[in-house]
């Protein structure tokens, strides 16, 4: 057993304290990452924190950075009448009409995102297969074209688009939106898709052939399943990129019917003006089914579905 | 229960000929082996036969059914893939039920059907586990167990032993021949390993360049290789090939190389004499073929190279102008790196082949 106490390796060679270098590198990098964590999540963080302020306290200055009168009166009035109906006339008819779009745009958002998620993953695996794992005269040419589409600005594109969807009756239309949501992220879908067919070991494909299964329902049995996380992230992906989609959602749809969360939020900060509150509880409402989609999936996209799948 | 037929079978692959005009006739319940070096064509000779590729000329026939336009899943084969192929996302019973339940067959049936390979294979416990939690020894059998629970007309087996250790390999060697013999179905197996294919088969088929170079019993491929490929891809340690000439000395057939002019034995003297030979030549020679003395008067003279004991054994690397020659001699015999030694090869088990054409001389 040593001898030695701290006490006296202490005075033999300086405090403990003075001789342990500052790690500058963990410091600098610990300060970086608050940094950029308050860019990141603050403005969000003020949204969820002012949709539970009343308009008075919303608009105080100094902001007040935490509610002093936390009220859910900005959600309570999406299913409680009694709560616009209390307001002041002038108040009562911008907020009651604005309000009474919510629900609606909700559900458009909702239809449209989950639609485009779900033709995505349905119609960019079997288009994506194909490329996978065949060898056919014009396949790398038609992979290029199809990124190629994605090269040409959307500005260009809106008119010949416009005047196409209002041809075929698809303005206003729900169907339309999704239509045109298909068109920039199919192309992404059936090459992230390809890729990551490709890296399924073909003799599983094979084996289930052997198994019995034609190639469809190989497919189905064995390749979507274990092509699992890529279908997930591709379905994430369009469902994501439809929800926050702005600029074709604001021409394709004029009326409330089609119209998405993105545009009628935009359309709440000119009509509500000064109505934080509701206008922070609606957009907070816009950014919860792809927080749950996100957190709900988190759990499905498992890592190393494929070990085991072939030798190692 | 079927025989296999390969008729003239050719596949292409754009310019290259995988598998170049292959006849084959695989006995009922035979044990085949399909043997020879990365690239001979062995595996897609067995994809064709699964139907996992199509044929670009020629017929495969299941007894007397041509089969060759069938897609794998109307083939009635199973087979094992190198890299086992398991499912990952299904249990070891899903895996090795995934073929039963396609064909629809009744539940209960299907459970009788995995139990009897799980049990037969030793895997029983491991039915309620996935792929990734098993050792490479038990992805191995699960494999097997998906191949045999299916009761198919033909095995197929790629390289299914290539992934195992070396101790693994030699137990699932003797396992799988067994398997063979108390399931009793035809075999069709691919190994790069001509030691796997000797102990394993009732008959081997030696691929190179995607032609059949011989196809015979262990003991016809081993004791009267049909060419120098066959010969030199055979056995452990190799043949030893001599390039030389035959040339006729008073009267009499002598192997000349170099400088040096050896006497041919009796027997081969009259054969060679019977088919009018002269000309370059290559004597072959497996290492037991060879024995070896400090001294006498015949024989090949050679300084030792280096020596290799293997317990039982000593293989002694010889040289003999510049050719190295491996002689397997007994642990008694004890020589230093550069002792000058003689070689006497045993008449009843050398070899001769035409040089040009690597074709054996009978």
């Amino acid at each position: 057993m040593s001898a030695t106490t701290p006490s006296m390796r202490a005075s033999s060679k300086g405090p403990l304290l003075q001789r342990l270098p500052i790690p500058w590198k963990q410091v600098f990098i610990y300060i970086a990452a608050i940094f950029t964590f308050i860019y990141l999540v603050g403005p969000f963080s003020w949204i969820v924190i002012s949709s539970f302020m009343t308009r008075e306290e919303a608009m105080s200055m100094p902001p007040h950075w935490l509610p002093e009168e936390p009220t859910l009166i900005n959600y309570q009035a999406y299913y409680n009448p009694d709560v616009i109906n209390s307001m002041l006339e002038e108040r009562r008819l911008t907020v009651g009409a604005v309000v009474g779009e919510v629900p609606l745009a909700l559900r458009n958002s909702i239809v449209v995102a989950f639609s485009v998620a779900f033709l995505n993953i349905v119609i960019g695996s079997l288009s994506a297969y194909p490329f996978a794992r065949t060898r056919f005269r014009g396949r790398t040419t038609l992979l290029v074209f199809y990124l190629l589409t994605r090269m040409v600005p959307a500005l260009a594109l809106i008119l010949p688009v416009y005047l196409v969807l209002r041809r075929i009756g698809a303005l206003n239309q729900v169907w339309g939106l999704i239509l045109m949501y298909l068109t920039f992220t199919l192309p992404y879908t059936v090459w992230i898709l390809k890729n990551y067919f490709q890296t399924i070991p073909r003799d599983l494909e094979d084996a289930a052939r052997v198994d019995r299964c034609n190639w469809l329902q190989a497919m189905i049995r064995v390749i979507l399943p274990v092509a699992l996380p890529g279908i997930v992230a591709v379905g994430i992906f369009s469902f994501m990129a439809s929800w926050g989609e702005f600029f074709y959602a604001m021409i394709l749809t004029q009326t409330p019917q089609a119209r998405t969360m993105p545009v009628l939020v935009a359309f709440l900060s000119n009509e509500l003006g000064t109505e934080y509150g509701f206008l922070t509880s609606a957009a907070v409402l816009a950014v919860i089914p792809p927080l749950v989609l996100a957190l709900f999936f988190q759990r499905m996209i498992i890592s190393g579905i494929g070990a085991g799948a072939v030798k190692g | 229960m079927a025989r296999v037929i390969l008729e003239q079978v050719s596949k292409r692959f754009g310019d290259v000929k995988a598998v170049d005009s292959l006849n084959l006739d695989i006995r009922d319940k035979e044990f085949v082996t399909l043997v020879g070096p990365s690239g001979c064509g062995k595996t897609t000779t067995l994809r064709l036969i699964a139907g996992l590729e199509k044929v670009t000329d020629g017929a495969i026939y299941f007894d007397d059914q041509v089969v060759s336009h069938l897609p794998a899943n109307h083939r009635d084969i199973a087979m094992v893939f190198q890299s086992y192929a398991l499912y990952p996302h299904m249990k070891v019973y899903d895996n090795i039920s995934f073929a039963l339940r396609m064909m629809k067959i009744p539940r209960d049936e299907i459970d009788r059907r995995v139990q009897w390979a799980a049990t037969m294979l030793g895997i029983d416990p491991l039915l309620e586990r996935k792929p990734r939690e098993l050792s490479g020894g038990q992805r191995q059998r699960v494999a097997l167990g998906r191949a045999i629970v299916r009761e198919p007309a033909c095995f197929l087996l790629d390289e299914p032993l290539s992934n195992l250790d070396a101790k693994l390999r030699v137990t699932m060697r003797a396992e799988l021949k067994r398997l063979h013999h108390d399931i009793g179905r035809t075999f069709i197996y691919v190994t790069h390993d001509q030691a796997e294919a000797l102990t394993m088969s009732d008959r081997i088929a030696i691929m190179n360049y995607g032609q059949l170079q011989q196809y015979g019993t262990p003991d016809e491929v081993y004791n009267q290789p049909a060419n120098i490929f066959v010969a030199g891809f055979i056995g452990s340690p190799a043949m030893n090939f001599i390039d030389g000439e035959l040339i006729r000395e008073d009267g009499r057939l002598r192997f000349q190389r170099g400088a040096e002019r050896y006497p041919i034995p009796e027997q081969w003297a009259q054969r060679l004499d019977q088919q009018k030979l002269q000309g370059a030549v290559t004597l072959g020679a497996r290492p037991e073929a060879i024995g070896i003395s400090y001294d006498g008067d015949a024989g090949l003279q050679g300084t030792v190279y280096v020596e290799e004991p293997l317990g039982s054994d000593i293989f002694l690397t010889v040289d003999v102008e510049d050719v190295k020659v491996i002689v397997r001699t007994n642990p008694e015999f004890h020589t230093t790196i550069g002792d000058a030694v003689k070689l006497h090869l045993n008449p009843q088990k050398i070899y001769f082949f035409d040089t040009k054409s690597g074709q054996a001389i009978r």
